[in-house]
């Protein structure tokens, strides 16, 4: 985009540090970023840069992509790739350039974005010494076909040349290779710990340390150096290294859940995690987060913040809706759930088809309520099992449960399900795509979020609202701030420690969605769209205090 | 609560000259001061004393004056009856900078808190950074949580700058001041003594006081001096002569032609070369010290090396340079106008009183109270103690909002909205530790196994505090929420074995109260368990909602 100059471009930027192998797709987190940065791109004469880290361009474009934010639309401020990553990448491209359809094919099945067949740009060295089987296969010139044939069997002339002179070093290396194997697995059973030697992590964690610091240390040179883009906003404060940043800058700090739930976080990885959002926080100077609630109770009297760095922001409207598409056009409500449907059955094949309880399922026809969530302590499933349960010994229809949880053989959970015989009422229906889980929001009777505690007002109520299904919140402060209707208190929340009260709400509900959700119309109609929570936090990035920019 | 309380301050500090000045101080001021009477008696203290002097500004029933001045805040643990006096009577309180006394503050009084500072020795720690070292691990935690009513009161403006944000934001210069029995004898220095007046205490208990006075020795040694300052331990130098009488020590300072201050520590300084300034008596000191960093500029006394004092001070003690001694002493009149009374009382009226003093507190100045929640959790599956239970629930009435706990196993058709279903499970000191510092609550030692309510969801965590119903608990109750103890037992008399009734003990005394229905319970506990009487409630038939509430409101 051009800098005109009636209408300047107002330059943003977002800082991303997560370390390696962090599954942006499947947190919370990531899909909130991806949300922010979707209305981010959209925001007239605004132009957003990403920064980040080598090791998370491919990740964070995907999570974009799925989102359906094209790269074009913002500009990535990125490390450089090391040699081994650059020979690594070079060679997936290859192979997915000769076999497009599987990969397309997988993608479809993982739920991701389709990927566009773009054919890699080739060295012309490279189109000598390479076979093109695609060409050797499809091309409909006989000079290609001849040229890719000649080079394979030249390829092959020269392998069984050369095997004739080094088999026997081959031969020796396979011979090693073998023992070498052997060796490594009666070592294992030998000592079974082996593998989880604490001095041998413990050196591999520093290693780690020591290169996230490095890379890190360069992102935020690069960062530094930038001219046009001198406001970043830092979306999690788990990047203690972002206060290095010399631009105008704010971090987000979604929440502090550690403090809420000490117990259940009372171990040394927490520990260590602790630390590093604590010295973010205490030596931020300005502050992003999403409800009163955490900017009162946890960032001024837990961490010692002062009221005015800080500036609620909450969210905007989760619209699944645009998953249940088929073309362009949003269709009406009936062509939605079917299409909802075609993919319940769908995922049924793929998925569920050795689970005896739920391979035949009728979707269309049973009663479910739905949760999505991870199965962490905070979001309390466990009470929402016990609702279940409760509503399974009442005289009514069956009202069944789906989550997105795991479910971790020995959990919590896990013992409950088993224990009360609970596997034909309760289906975990984890890592599924955006689409099987706008579907089951979609045919689901209703949303129930028993959670115990967010950063802000759950996601979950405008998800299931976007595709026409009610929702019961618990009574906890984030929902209150936002809900303060009487009557529409006295149906849709509920005490999240009491499973009789969420099976009586939920029964209620079951039995009169479109009131609940006729009721809950004008909740949903008063969060904002994602562009102008974006526009929210470009404009925070601008209105706290001096700008360091300008000095 | 009181009416008056906004106009009493509990001075927690020992400190004999300190007191001398910001105590009249603080009178003046319109205020009523508190000064504690027991200290430890060790080396750290040596400049330490007590003052029944300021009892009389008092208000606060005799009674209460009593119990205060029985209280040795800085060691004892805070009990229900302190507590509640320090958080009824007073607004303010005033503390020095000692462990545990500042961290129990924190965590028991509602109103403002001033940590005063005068700065530290220590070349890298600052003052926050020590107190992460030294205090327990819901040190920060419980600072975060009063951190809109704390205070860093610092005596001088440096102090500040090394330590986190936090405490920038929430700094305020208070400074210090020299007491009247030494500022009437401003400028009475004649000199004539040429020896030079070094003040070095307890050289021999101390390595970095060794080390001061060696390097005095070796730079200053061949010329007359003398050595003052209290010494513990006796020290063979002739010019050293420990602690001297006050008369003596005002000859030093009227008469010996120079002082030496050897400090260069940017943020810390000793009263004796101020006493010398005001004196009137020529101060030999180092520039990269605080005495350099009050003044905008380099004053006469002011030396960057060790060479450049040597040579000032050959100067100055055989008098060879009047014109030099009188520049000292006139450029040194800038350094005493920030120690006088006039100066101070300015600022600590504008910081403290027109500032300080004049934020709301939060527990007061709410419309309604704050509310709070109880878990009331037993320690077995008992009928007597379900009816004890269930009494304390029906005791709690807004804005005491109670969870009642049950040992028995959830069913389909448990009345969950009546009681949630828990058990109590072990965890490790280690866990207990990490847990300690996300919950800002510590208390009592940490022991290997310790036990927790465990409901699969929130583990009571959400409550204020817990109240322990029972009579025995096979490992401690872990100190990760406060909480108070009610003692009834289902069935008098069977022995408990040794490890129960120590695990029992452990967690009474770690209460931060302990409740009875019956004399007969009371003293059993005194007896059998060591614990002190001002540590225990007994419940009587008129025990009312209200009565629970006061101590709830008293647990921190």
């Amino acid at each position: 985009m051009d800098d005109h100059p009636e209408h300047p471009v107002i330059h943003d930027g977002i800082f991303l540090g997560y370390d390696k192998n962090i599954p942006l797709k499947n947190e919370g987190l990531g899909r909130l970023l991806a949300f922010v940065v979707s209305g981010w791109v959209q925001l007239p004469n605004h132009r957003l840069t990403i920064a980040c880290p080598y090791w998370l361009v491919k990740d964070l474009q995907s999570l974009l992509a799925d989102h359906g934010i094209p790269d074009s639309s913002y500009d990535l401020l990125r490390t450089k790739d090391p040699w081994w990553r650059t020979v690594q990448l070079r060679l997936k491209a290859f192979e997915r350039s000769i076999r497009p359809t599987v990969h397309r094919y997988r993608a479809w099945l993982r739920g991701d974005a389709i990927p566009e067949h773009r054919p890699i740009k080739q060295h012309w060295l490279e189109r000598i010494v390479t076979v093109d089987f695609s060409k050797l296969l499809h091309s409909r010139k006989w000079t290609s076909v001849t040229f890719e044939a000649f080079k394979l069997v030249a390829f092959a002339v020269i392998v069984f040349w050369l095997l004739r002179f080094i088999w026997p070093a081959i031969l020796v290396l396979l011979i090693a290779f073998g023992i070498y194997r052997l060796w490594r697995k009666y070592k294992k059973k030998k000592s079974p710990s082996q593998s989880i030697n604490p001095k041998r992590s413990m050196r591999k964690q520093k290693r780690r340390g020591r290169r996230y610091a490095r890379e890190i240390s360069r992102l935020i040179k690069q960062v530094n150096q930038q001219q046009l883009v001198n406001h970043w906003l830092v979306p999690t404060p788990f990047w203690p290294e972002a206060n290095r940043i010399a631009h105008t800058k704010a971090i987000v700090c979604p929440d502090l859940v550690l403090q809420q739930f000490p117990l259940r976080f009372a171990d040394p990885s927490a520990e260590a995690i602790y630390a590093r959002i604590l010295t973010t926080l205490q030596h931020a100077d300005r502050l992003i987060c999403y409800s009163d609630f955490i900017r009162t109770h946890q960032l001024v009297h837990g961490v010692g913040l002062a009221p005015e760095q800080i500036q609620v922001i909450g969210h905007g409207q989760v619209d699944l809706a645009e998953h249940l598409k088929l073309g362009k056009s949003p269709p009406s409500q009936p062509e939605q759930k079917q299409i909802a449907l075609e993919f319940l059955r769908s995922y049924q094949r793929a998925s569920l088809a050795r689970n005896p309880y739920w391979s035949r399922y009728s979707w269309d026809r049973g009663d479910y309520v739905f949760y999505s969530s991870q199965a962490r302590g905070q979001k309390n499933i466990l009470s929402l099992l016990r609702a279940i349960e409760i509503l399974r010994h009442r005289p009514i229809e069956p009202i069944r449960l789906v989550l997105t949880c795991q479910r971790s053989p020995g959990s919590d959970i896990d013992l409950f399900v088993s224990q009360h015989r609970l596997d034909p009422w309760v289906l975990f229906a984890n890592d599924v795509s955006n689409q099987v889980l706008a579907s089951l929001y979609c045919w689901a009777a209703v949303a129930v979020n028993p959670t115990l505690f967010e950063g802000g007002f759950p996601f979950t109520f405008t998800e299931a609202f976007s595709v026409g299904t009610p929702s019961l919140l618990s009574d906890i402060p984030m929902v209150k701030e936002k809900v303060q209707d009487p009557n529409l208190i006295q149906r849709m929340i509920f005490d999240p420690l009491d499973p009789q009260d969420i099976a009586s709400k939920t029964q209620w509900a079951v039995e009169h969605p479109e009131e609940l959700l006729a009721m809950e119309k004008e909740l949903f109609d008063s969060f904002p769209t994602w562009q102008s929570v974006a526009l929210s936090y470009s404009n925070s990035l601008r209105s706290f205090g001096i700008d360091r920019s300008k000095q | 609560m009181d009416g008056n309380l906004n106009q009493r301050v509990v001075w927690l500090l020992n400190h004999t000259t300190l007191r001398e000045f910001e105590a009249p101080l603080l009178l003046r001021l319109g205020l009523e001061v508190y000064c504690p009477k027991r200290f430890p008696r060790n080396p750290d203290n040596r400049s330490a004393s007590v003052s029944y002097q300021f009892d009389s500004s008092l208000t606060i029933p005799e009674s209460e004056l009593r119990i205060l001045n029985e209280f040795d805040f800085y060691s004892d643990p805070f009990s229900p009856q302190i507590r509640q006096i320090l958080n009824d009577r007073f607004g303010t309180v005033i503390v020095a900078y000692m462990f545990p006394m500042f961290q129990r503050i924190l965590e028991s009084f509602r109103g403002r808190i001033l940590l005063r500072t005068f700065g530290s020795t220590h070349p890298t720690y600052t003052y926050y950074s020590f107190a992460h070292e030294v205090a327990s691990p819901a040190f920060e935690r419980q600072i975060a949580s009063a951190s809109d009513r704390f205070w860093f009161a610092q005596a001088y403006p440096n102090l500040k700058l090394i330590e986190p944000p936090m405490i920038q934001r929430r700094s305020v210069d208070l400074p210090l001041g020299l007491p009247e029995r030494i500022t009437e004898h401003h400028r009475s220095w004649t000199g004539g003594d040429p020896r030079i007046l070094f003040v070095c205490p307890e050289i021999e208990s101390y390595q970095e006081s060794l080390q001061i006075y060696l390097e005095f020795k070796q730079h200053f040694g061949d010329l007359g001096h003398v050595i003052c300052g209290a010494q513990s331990k006796p020290h063979k130098d002739s010019a050293v002569l420990g602690k001297v009488d006050a008369a003596t020590y005002d000859g030093f300072f009227r008469n010996c032609n120079v002082m030496f201050y050897h400090s260069r520590l940017p943020r810390h300084i000793h009263y004796h070369p101020l006493e010398a300034i005001c004196y009137g008596m020529p101060v030999v000191y180092m520039q990269q010290g605080m005495l350099g960093q009050l003044t905008q500029t380099k004053l006469p006394g002011a030396c960057d090396t060790i060479q450049e004092a040597r040579d000032k001070v050959l100067k100055l003690i055989h008098c060879k340079d009047s014109t030099l001694a009188r520049e000292i002493c006139d450029s040194q009149e800038q350094i005493y106008h920030l120690f006088t009374q006039q100066y101070a009382l300015e600022r600590w009226n504008r910081e403290f009183i027109q500032g300080v003093l004049q934020s709301p507190l939060p527990s007061v100045s709410q419309n309604c109270q704050p509310s709070k929640k109880v878990g009331i959790l037993p320690l077995a599956d008992h009928r007597l103690i379900d009816e004890t239970c269930q009494r304390i629930k029906s005791l709690c009435k807004k804005p005491l909002d109670s969870r009642l706990g049950t040992l028995q196993t959830w069913n389909p058709n448990m009345d969950t909205a009546r009681s949630k279903p828990f058990s109590w499970k072990t965890i490790t000191g280690e866990q207990m530790r990490y847990a300690q510092r996300l919950s800002g609550h510590s208390q009592g030692n940490i022991e290997p196994v310790n036990v927790v309510p465990d409901d699969g969801i929130c583990d009571f965590m959400d409550c204020d505090a817990w109240i322990i119903v029972g009579d025995r608990c096979s490992a401690p109750v872990a100190t990760v929420k406060p909480y108070a103890f009610y003692y009834i037992q289902p069935v008098p008399g069977i022995p408990l074995s040794e490890s129960v009734q120590r695990a029992t003990a452990q967690s009474i005394q770690n209460a931060h109260c302990v409740l009875v229905q019956n004399p007969r319970d009371r003293d059993l506990l005194v007896k059998e368990y060591g614990v002190s009487q001002d540590w225990i409630i007994t419940i009587d038939s008129e025990f009312d909602g209200e009565d629970l509430w006061t101590i709830i409101q008293n647990i921190p």
